[in-house]
């Protein structure tokens, strides 16, 4: 009889589980639906202040040499320009289709979603947007100039150039990605000096400006 | 809301309250047997499931907790720490944890619990483990290589499989619950099947 008893107490401890965890699966499929969640402006203030909002481009150089698959790393900007120059791992959503349904479909709402334009603004722009539909959405700082300017620009004519530490990481990096990256063509040109040839790249004189806003 | 919760309290809070939950996942361990290493090994020769039952009762309960706690915006999701996914040294690491659990009788957690109720083996597997971590200490550039080798980031299973996390959560739940059935079976009625192919049956002196 006590036998019976705890049987059906484990029965009953399961049945409970079972039904909490399709409660939470239901709830989680119904809120990740198409509607936009509201966004909190007080704490998403409070985060954009705190620079939680945003990848350096340090980050996301180490997220993609340690190959990580938790992020989506979204270029936003129209399709020539991705084709000229884009950073590893990249995926080409112009910002024109971000949210159409073709655009939105390419974004997972399990992973970090990082956007990235030519420069700060129109990134943080659609990451704002992106958020307030749900996605976990970051910008990386600067754009593509932040990430030419700290890590594909050689340390040596840099306007701040890093610590000894930090400068032999930093040409290590710009080596991984020099060698990785260059676009594919007619550019045998030594990276040390030499940008890949493209209207994207600004002039080697303002890349020094490093993180100055845009 | 913007960390888990941890960020709320004063350091002194944190730290008692990591004290009392460390004092109430010991007495618990203690309350399953888990200080008794026959009884843990027993998972191993297929003659008591409870190793299975208790740690897989303990993560399906904290994963549903943490989904609601989620769900109810009390728990940033985005701030809890998940541990980098290095493929290679993981797998090689959790068959040496488990060779080294099946020889000692204990894993780390379970050994200082049979400690603390004043079990000797219990005292000779702690002194194992600090002179293995010693050794690892000592011998690791040797194999720095190796050790961050199949590296994939910060990987959590709805990532992965790219899933809703909810149905994840079902699904190990499910696969849980069908676990603990499948392991009563083996006990209760399927006990001749478990005494022939996995040693000696559960009470049976050997």
């Amino acid at each position: 009889m006590r036998f019976e008893l705890r049987l059906a107490g484990k029965r009953l401890a399961a049945a409970v589980i079972v039904l909490l965890a399709a409660v939470l699966a239901l709830a989680a499929t119904i809120a990740k639906g198409p509607g936009a969640g509201p966004l909190d402006a007080a704490a998403t203030a409070q985060a954009i202040d705190a620079e939680r909002d945003h990848v350096t481009p340090g980050e996301m150089a180490r997220w993609i040499l340690e190959k990580r698959q938790d992020y989506q790393l979204i270029d936003i900007r129209p399709a020539w320009q991705f084709d000229d120059y884009h950073i590893p791992t990249a995926t080409n959503v112009p910002l024109t289709t971000l949210f159409a349904e073709s655009g939105l479909k390419q974004l997972s709402r399990e992973k970090k979603i990082v956007l990235y334009g030519f420069g700060a603004g129109h990134a943080a722009q659609a990451q704002l947007l992106l958020s307030m539909k749900g996605y976990q959405a970051y910008s990386l700082r600067d754009g593509i100039e932040g990430w030419w300017g700290s890590i594909m620009t050689p340390s040596s004519i840099r306007s701040d150039p890093p610590d000894p530490t930090g400068y032999r990481q930093a040409k290590q990096l710009r080596e991984r990605f020099m060698g990785s990256s260059a676009p594919a063509a007619g550019t045998s040109a030594p990276p040390l000096a030499v940008p890949p040839p493209s209207t994207v790249i600004p002039p080697k004189n303002k890349l020094k400006l490093g993180r100055g806003c845009s | 809301m913007n960390a888990p919760f941890v960020a709320s309290f004063s350091v002194t809070v944190f730290i008692l309250m990591s004290l009392g939950l460390g004092f109430f996942f010991g007495f618990f361990l203690e309350r399953a047997g888990f200080s008794s290493a026959l009884k843990l090994t027993g998972q191993f020769y297929f003659r008591d499931f409870s190793v299975l039952k208790v740690m897989f009762t303990a993560i399906i309960v904290a994963m549903v907790g943490i989904g609601y706690f989620a769900m109810m915006g009390w728990l940033d999701m985005s701030q809890v720490f998940v541990p980098p996914a290095f493929v290679w040294p993981q797998l090689v690491g959790g068959l040496l944890l488990g060779a080294g659990f099946i020889v000692g009788g204990y894993c780390p957690g379970t050994s200082l619990v049979a400690a603390a109720v004043g079990k000797l083996d219990a005292l000779f597997f702690i002194g194992g483990i600090f002179i293995g971590i010693f050794l690892f200490g000592v011998t690791e550039p040797g194999f720095a290589h190796f050790n961050v080798s199949g590296s994939l980031g910060p990987l959590t299973l709805p990532v992965w499989l790219n899933l809703n996390t909810g149905i994840v959560v079902l699904a190990i739940v499910v696969v849980a619950v069908t676990a603990f059935w499948a392991s009563e079976m083996s006990e209760g009625p399927w006990r001749l099947f478990a005494r022939t192919y996995g040693g000696a049956g559960e009470g049976e002196k050997r």
